[in-house]
């Protein structure tokens, strides 16, 4: 659904941020963006979404181009949630603060209170539509910039480093939320560290350095090569190096783990 | 070096709270009886409503049920104009005692249509304890007509717990407003740290974890000495750093003793270029600029930036960046560094690279290094202590593993548990 080809941007045209970066994106896929601090990730996010523009190469949402947009015209078919919530949220409840996309669409008055009580339904904010978000924590903050961005009713989510400065207990409703979306068919693009969410979520991997795209495959393809998953700066997941420790071949998952343990201790009895 | 920390919850509400309000309630209690009228010989009992009250107000245990009947039954004696004042002293001691019981075990704990029913309950069932006693005792004693005490004492008794019953459920709501404020969980003052009694050893490895909001950044900041500086509401503690006494000294002299990286380590940046950078904290101790380029120099080589003096800071990735924060700190020589989320939003690689660093600050300086942290994977070759907070409270501090066990088999935040332990302690119980 989302076709990037020959992506080319630069800050200060010398030294290129990205580089002829070509790029397919399926509906219903959740596509991880991995790569050293700096390697265009988030540039890379960023002109999806029209908040840049690349300086050469097409985009094309649906067959349709999208290489010269802005966000205003993204923001119908691509809900951003920012790395850091508090660089997002501006409204004085949280209630106007789901409720602001829905406006500038030109929703009208009754679609705007049902997308927003939905958005924070799914999140879990139900209860909390008068708080300020800014003083919410930090999880319930980054749970509200995924509200407001569901609530322009996306078919398309980029979340940029969700899990940062979340405690574990919240990365975990965090990564449900993600699963329950892309069940419900939305296409997530997930700009991550972490790679046991990519071993345990992803669909396909795209891996950075320098602007250039160095992988596009499976998170399978990526930690059975440990010389070049190493090589991207990146490391294997816990689970791979567990399942290598025990024997147990490439396992991405903690459920594949405990499947193979126990497969094979019914093996030895 | 020693670094106690307690910060304590203000004395818990008085052990002594429930005799101040039985005292109380019984004594309107005697005032009420005596002014109240009667009518054709019945009357109110206020003194059975009053107790009533007063044990569902601070639920104390049976025996201190007793103690409050007791007492009841001698003021009742003194007050009573039956004919027989004394069995008071049999049938109150032993109302209050049942009356705490069912009090304690909330035996009555019913809504209608949301309005607890629980006081009409209790009051009626302890007056026809104590009124069924009291007269049963007078008949027995004074030997009084079988129908004197069949039609008019026990139906008396009935129509003196139907009317407590009455006062005591429009009585229950008024009171325990009164009373019983500190009990309500929003207006007792909860405290960020609570109680935190912590040794942190001199050259040792520190982590500190916990859910966000359990407190890490506040006990770093307190430690840092930001935090009891710059924003006070330390109560009943002591912090105490290498013989410093933290909340009572003055920030200057702590800078020298501990270095703080924060959470935002690129809001702890201020300059253009790196070499400018470590010379700031130098420069403000007015330090010869001989010795800041030394310094500089020594620093940066530490951290892996050597040669990189002239680079913008803004060119650094998240991984430098975060090497430098850690560069300016060191640069003032201080023995205690504390880091807050020091990997976050940092790449694997640079993650790697900050925990070895900080392992050979530790191992080859001596630092003694405390980082709050919630992915655990990358510390376990470190860290000497593993401490984890749960909502303020120190959970455990200890060995790692020792703590990692704690956390799995009582369920503080055993999500922050790394997958390779998760598994050794599930196989481990699974004994397979």
């Amino acid at each position: 659904m989302l076709n990037l080809k020959d992506i080319n941007y630069s800050y200060n045209k010398k030294d290129k941020v990205l580089d002829s970066i070509t790029l397919d994106i399926h509906e219903g896929e959740i596509v991880a963006i991995a790569g050293r601090n700096g390697s265009g990730k988030t540039t890379l996010t960023r002109i999806i979404m029209g908040i840049m523009n690349a300086d050469c190469g097409f985009l094309q949402l649906d067959g349709k181009d999208i290489t010269k947009s802005i966000p205003a015209d993204m923001a119908k078919h691509i809900g951003y949630v920012f790395q850091n919530p508090d660089r997002q949220l501006f409204a004085s409840s949280v209630f106007e603060e789901v409720a602001y996309a829905p406006k500038q669409l030109g929703f009208s008055e009754k679609e705007i209170t049902t997308s927003v009580k939905k958005a924070l339904e799914i999140t879990g904010l139900t209860g909390l539509e008068y708080n300020s978000p800014q003083m919410l924590s930090r999880g319930l903050k980054q749970r509200l910039s995924i509200a407001s961005a569901l609530a322009a009713k996306p078919k398309i989510l980029i979340l940029d480093e969700p899990t940062t400065g979340q405690d574990c207990r919240e990365r975990t409703i965090l990564l449900r939320l993600m699963r329950k979306f892309n069940l419900e068919g939305m296409t997530i693009i997930l700009v991550t560290h972490d790679m046991d969410i990519i071993a345990e979520h992803a669909h396909k991997v795209v891996v950075l350095e320098k602007g250039v795209l160095k992988f596009n495959g499976t998170p399978l393809e990526l930690f059975s090569n440990e010389k070049l998953t190493v090589g991207l700066g990146l490391e294997l997941p816990e689970a791979v190096h567990i399942g290598k420790e025990y024997n147990l071949g490439i396992c991405l998952t903690p459920r594949e783990i405990y499947k193979k343990l126990e497969e094979r201790n019914h093996a030895h009895v | 070096m020693e670094n106690k920390t307690a910060m304590n919850k203000a004395k818990n509400e008085g052990s002594l709270r429930w005799i101040t309000i039985t005292t109380l309630l019984l004594a309107i209690g005697v005032i009420l009886r005596m002014i109240s009228p009667s009518m054709g010989g019945i009357s109110l009992n206020w003194n059975i409503v009053m107790y009533c009250l007063a044990i569902m107000l601070c639920r104390p245990t049976p025996e201190q049920g007793l103690g409050i009947g007791i007492v009841a039954g001698l003021v009742a004696t003194m007050t009573s104009k039956a004919a027989l004042p004394y069995a008071n002293l049999i049938s109150e001691p032993i109302a209050g005692y049942l009356c705490a019981y069912m009090a304690y075990k909330r035996f009555f704990d019913l809504k209608i249509a949301n309005i607890k029913i629980e006081p009409a309950f209790m009051v009626f069932i302890t007056t026809v304890i104590s009124g069924g006693i009291f007269v049963t005792v007078t008949k027995i004693i004074i030997n009084l007509p079988i129908n004197v005490y069949l039609y008019a004492m026990l139906p008396t008794v009935g129509i003196m717990a139907i009317l407590g019953m009455i006062v005591g459920q429009v009585l229950y709501k008024p009171a325990n407003k009164i009373f019983n404020l500190n009990h309500d969980a929003k207006n007792k003052i909860r405290y960020t740290l609570d109680h935190i009694n912590l040794t942190i050893e001199k050259g040792s490895f520190s982590i500190v974890t916990g859910v966000n909001g359990s407190g890490k950044t506040t006990l770093l900041l307190a430690i840092a000495g930001a935090r009891t500086n710059y924003f006070g509401g330390m109560k009943n503690s002591n912090l105490i750093v290498n013989d410093i006494d933290i909340i009572r000294t003055e920030l200057a002299e702590l800078n020298r003793q501990v270095g703080m990286v924060m959470a935002d380590y690129e809001g702890q940046l201020v300059t253009e270029t790196v070499g400018d950078e470590i010379a700031f904290s130098l420069e403000n101790l007015g330090i010869e600029p001989k010795e800041i380029l030394k310094k500089r120099n020594e620093v940066l080589n530490m951290v892996g930036l050597g040669g990189l003096e002239d680079r913008l800071i803004t060119s650094l990735s998240g991984g430098q960046k975060q090497r430098l924060a850690i560069a300016t700190v060191l640069a003032v020589d201080s023995p205690i560094l504390v880091l807050d989320e020091p990997i976050a939003a940092i790449d694997p690689e640079g993650a790697i690279e900050i925990y070895s660093l900080l392992k050979e600050l530790n191992t080859k300086y001596h630092k003694t290094i405390i980082v709050a942290e919630h992915d655990l994977k990358y510390v376990s070759d470190c860290v000497t202590q593993l401490i984890v907070l749960d909502d303020g409270d120190l959970k455990y501090a200890g060995m790692m593993d020792e703590c990692l066990n704690f956390m799995y088999h009582s369920k503080i935040y055993p999500e922050a548990i790394p997958l390779k332990w998760k598994i050794y302690l599930e196989l481990g119980d699974k004994k397979c």
